[in-house]
């Protein structure tokens, strides 16, 4: 059955991005990692892709940078951007890295140095103690780690690293020796979420002190940002070469001790949207930012856009079990064609385009019990082509 | 030093060192002096019929150490090849052997014991080795079985030298190429050569750039947009492209639904094994079992025959590190291996890949012939780190053959030591560019714009011929597309002609961007500014010393507690190797990130430690 949510955190922008291009009667298809290449029916040689709201013309050498917070500190220092207090270390260097923490002073945060998602909450270490115990729970490999539900819920960009496990005495998996992790002074003041594109704020929202976990309810920032704070957003962003949109981080304070750095300290830049915290801040926001993304990468993206409810003809490849898969279906869904040995399904789904953006995604990347399709090749019904083993 | 029998002369010597100092000189017992030391003698042996011998030590300690005495103990060999031999016979070269091992052997095997203590992993089943091997020369009456001495000991070789020389290893009748600039690269570490060529590019087209990381650069020129790389991962490939390529089920899937040839087959999810069999059993066999989202070969097993086969592939699966992911069972495609490098719309090279493997002459052992290929590898700047393994798989491999170590395969047979075409396992790389067939070309082409945003890409290819239109070759398929291939693979290829990947690619990106692309600069004069925990840790002197080793000249001194500036002038080669080589730094050195630009001036030269 269906029960997962795909507008959680480390999915919600490729599917407000799906929903998106089903607003504006796009096709799409849809593969692993929330892959999505979208085109106007009349455009058909004019696609654009995206992987989990990340637009294509974010550069591989871009994202990666972006997902390297050691890389990104030097950037930003180089660009002459003020960022947090800190540095990184490999668990190998773990008497330095605790060392280095007691100069710095707690409290204190520790994260991996390189980590595919920016919603993976810090830990936050008040004491030496905690510091260590948060190291330690870092380096121990969770058993879902490579599982192929996480796998999907990831960019992949760092997964090719791969470096070798180790085995502590008590049969714990544990992270190579040569894996870093950034330490940095965080400073308990408000934290302003900014999403940039090129010299624009596409939209800014603040998060309240002392949440590290990013669980409380953000505050929309109204009308245009102060210049200041632009303008810090829009460096931090161009810092890191390659990425089209950059969700930036910046603590909006000035703590005294760190008042001759500069008024705002940035925290992070990452090349995923972060669409999920502008939805909590106001229903219906990343819906909004989802299609003026959308429009910035394809033109012609709203020349059609269809009236509620739609019909979709839905062709799925790579389907693992298409008995069980088709039986999860909405109960009004007509199965056109089931091919269980190749694994095909041809399937018309009716629904709202919320609705049916959520059922894609489900099928896509999280799966019915766990099974899923590895393609799905979406068209408004009346424009539908059988093509696929028909 | 060496044994022969029923010969008063030494007719061959072979030096072969381990992968660690071990003990005393040979040397010594030659009546040289070197304080630094060739080790003892552990074996004296082998084909004593054919009046050869092998000795089997280490010496020196570091890099530069071990380089010295070994340039000497080859120099040393060709002179002692005429010099009369100890013994006149078995029993007395086997005794004389004795007497040298017995002599050394308690301080070997403690020293070995030792080291293996101090230096963790490194020396990781050396010890028993050693300890085995001279506890068969020692005891009289224990029985030699040279092929398990070698089984023990060629693992753990690191250099091999033969005199006289052995006629050249040649594939289809080319020889091995060999790389001058790898005394630049060697100190970069087994890739070094990834994170470093796109550097050497954009030096020498005149950019400054700023390093963070044996692999990861940025670089700029007269305040133009920042190009930055990190190993291969460049500004010209989207991010989308690499998420699709690391999933091999949406890679297949995508490459089929634009009718380019790929291997039949599907994903299933994991533990569901009955249907994989019943897909199996539908497409037919032979096929091949795989993580859907793996890397560098992890749990894969290829040319699974029935369904036997296919429970013990599953069993590899399911223990591999990707065991916990969905997997693939396709169909399994029996033909050459090729890595097609792709720039755009242009094929900028093309690699044949084939399974370690030695090709016989005759006259030496499949132990020595490893030794000497291995040999040639380490010539190689791609490839010196990754040598032919001789573990488990690979006697099994010469079993299956007829053929152990010390066989001696007859003239121009070629010996298998592998079933993988990995070059990390020992696989060969064959340059067959201008060989390869237009067809084959455009298909690989195709392939890359199958691919959201992919410009430069390795397109692994299965076929018969790479000579033969795609359209007339029975089985052929794509089985792989790498979003940041490898650009040493074409750039060093072991055979054939080498290609000029990353200066392609270091142009694609840089004329994207905007730049102009001039004609690359033969000598360089630059300035870095090192940062980091780089002072107090003799950085200056580890530098002094690489550059001397260069014939870099220039000087540098520090500025400040964590900073320390060099200028660098020379031919563009060594300036470059040593300007990506500072981000190391000696042992003890933290360097965080080295920027460096072009400067005017010309230092005098030599190289010197300022203060």
């Amino acid at each position: 059955m269906i029960a997962s949510d795909v507008f959680a955190p480390e999915l919600a922008d490729g599917t407000y991005l799906l929903q998106a291009a089903l607003a504006s009667g796009m096709n799409v298809e849809l593969l692993p990692r929330q892959i999505m290449t979208c085109w106007q029916p009349s455009a058909p040689d004019d696609r654009r892709s995206f992987v989990h709201g990340i637009p294509e013309a974010s550069t591989l050498a871009g994202v990666t940078y972006a997902q390297d917070k050691r890389v990104v500190r030097a950037l930003l220092q180089r660009a002459g951007v003020t960022n947090t207090k800190g540095a990184t270390f490999s668990f190998r260097g773990r008497g330095a890295a605790l060392r280095y923490a007691d100069r710095l002073g707690y409290p204190l945060s520790v994260r991996m140095a390189i980590d595919d998602s920016i919603r993976t909450p810090p830990r936050m270490a008040a004491n030496r103690a905690e510091l260590e115990a948060a190291i330690d729970d870092l380096r121990r490999i969770r058993d879902d780690s490579l599982a192929s539900a996480t796998n999907l819920r990831r960019s992949a960009y760092s997964l090719t690293g791969l470096l070798d496990p180790e085995t502590d005495e008590n049969g714990v998996r544990l992270l190579a020796r040569a894996t870093r992790v950034l330490i940095e002074q965080v400073p308990d003041h408000p934290r302003l979420h900014v999403l940039v594109s090129g010299d624009d704020v596409l939209a800014a929202a603040e998060l309240p002190p002392g949440d590290h976990s990013g669980a409380a309810l953000p505050q929309a920032v109204a009308g245009p940002l102060p210049e200041a704070q632009h303008e810090a957003a829009v460096r931090a962003a161009a810092a890191v070469p390659g990425l089209r949109v950059a969700h930036v981080v910046l603590l909006t304070r000035r703590p005294s001790r760190l008042r001759r750095r500069g008024p705002y300290l940035v925290h992070d830049v990452s090349e995923r949207l972060g669409l999920d915290l502008f939805e909590r801040a106001r229903q219906g926001w990343a819906a909004e930012l989802a299609s003026r993304l959308l429009a910035q990468e394809c033109p012609r993206a709203d020349e059609a856009a269809p009236t509620e409810p739609i019909t979709l003809s839905v062709r799925c490849e790579g389907v693992d079990d298409t008995a069980h898969f088709s039986s999860a279906l909405p109960a009004e869904t007509t199965i056109r064609f089931h091919d269980p040995v190749e694994g095909h399904l041809h399937c018309v789904v009716s629904g709202t385009i919320r609705e049916l953006a959520r059922l894609l995604m489900e099928l896509s990347t999280v799966g019915v019990d766990g099974r899923r399709s590895m393609f799905l090749a979406v068209e408004r019904e009346a424009a539908a082509r059988g093509d696929i083993g028909e | 030093m060496t044994t022969s029998t029923n010969a008063s002369r030494i007719a061959r010597i072979q030096l072969l060192t381990l992968d660690d100092p071990i003990a005393p000189s040979l040397l010594e017992r030659l009546g040289a002096t070197d304080e630094r030391g060739l080790v003892s003698l552990v074996e004296v042996r082998a084909a004593e019929s054919r009046g050869t011998g092998i000795a089997v030590g280490s010496f020196g300690t570091g890099r530069n150490a071990r380089e010295l005495s070994w340039r000497h103990v080859s120099e040393l060999s060709e002179l002692l090849l005429d010099e009369p031999v100890h013994g006149d016979g078995d029993a007395s070269t086997h005794q004389h052997a004795h007497e040298l091992v017995a002599a050394n052997s308690h301080h070997l095997v403690s020293d070995v014991l030792e080291r293996r203590i101090s230096i963790s992993g490194v020396l990781a089943g050396l010890a028993e080795a050693i300890t085995r091997a001279v506890a068969q020369l020692t005891a009289p009456t224990a029985p030699l079985d040279p092929a398990a001495v070698l089984a023990e000991l060629v693992p753990h070789a690191n250099r091999y030298h033969v005199v006289p020389a052995p006629p050249p290893m040649r594939i289809d009748g080319r020889p091995a190429n060999r790389y001058p600039e790898l005394d630049f690269l060697r100190p970069l570490g087994v890739n070094g050569t990834k994170g470093h060529l796109l550097e050497r590019q954009a030096l020498a087209q005149g950019f400054r750039t700023m390093r963070f990381s044996k692999g990861a650069f940025v670089a700029d020129r007269d305040g133009g947009p920042q190009l930055n790389f990190k190993w291969s991962r460049s500004p010209i490939a989207s991010g989308v492209s690499l998420a699709l390529c690391t999933h091999k089920e949406a890679t297949r899937i995508q490459l089929r639904r634009r009718g380019l040839p790929a291997p039949r087959g599907r994903m299933f999810a994991r533990g569901d094994y009955d249907t994989a069999k019943t897909y199996a059993k539908h497409i037919g066999y032979p096929v091949v079992c795989k993580p859907a989202s793996g890397v560098r070969g992890i749990g894969v097993v290829a040319d699974i025959r029935d369904e036997h086969e296919l429970d013990d592939a599953f069993q590899t699966y399911q223990e591999s590190r990707l065991g916990g992911d969905d997997f693939i069972i396709e169909e399994h495609i029996a033909g050459g291996d090729y890595r097609i490098v792709v720039i755009d719309d242009q094929v900028v090279a093309a690699i044949l890949r084939q399974p370690a493997s030695v090709i016989g002459d005759g006259q030496q052992t499949v132990a020595e012939l490893v030794l000497q290929k291995n040999e040639l590898r380490r010539q190689n700047p791609h490839l010196w780190g990754r040598l032919i393994k001789v573990g488990r798989p690979a006697i099994h491999r010469l079993a299956r053959q007829g053929f152990d170590l010390t066989s001696v395969p007859p003239a121009g047979v070629q010996v298998r030591l592998s079933d993988t075409c990995s070059l990390s396992q020992g696989g060969d790389s064959i340059d067959v560019l201008d060989e390869l067939h237009p067809s084959i070309a455009e298909a690989s082409v195709a392939a890359v714009r199958a691919i959201p945003g992919m410009r430069y890409c390795g397109v692994d290819f299965l076929m018969e011929d790479h000579r033969r239109p795609l359209a007339e070759q029975h089985a052929a398929g794509i089985c792989e597309l790498n979003a940041h291939a490898a650009i040493g693979n074409g750039e060093y290829p072991m055979f054939g002609t080498p290609r000029e990947v990353a200066r392609e690619l270091f142009a694609r990106s840089a004329t994207t961007a905007g730049y102009d692309v001039p004609e690359p600069a033969q000598e360089l004069t630059l300035r870095l500014e090192i940062h980091g925990k780089v002072t107090r840790v003799n950085y200056r002197q580890w530098l002094a010393r690489h550059a001397e080793d260069f014939g870099v000249s220039g000087w540098v001194r520090n500025l400040g507690r964590r900073k320390v500036e060099a200028v660098l002038h020379g031919p563009t080669l060594p300036v470059s190797a040593l300007a990506s080589l500072t981000v190391l730094g000696p042992r003890r050195a933290l360097p965080t990130t080295v920027r460096t630009e072009h400067v005017q001036v010309t230092p005098r030269s030599g190289f010197e430690v300022r203060r």
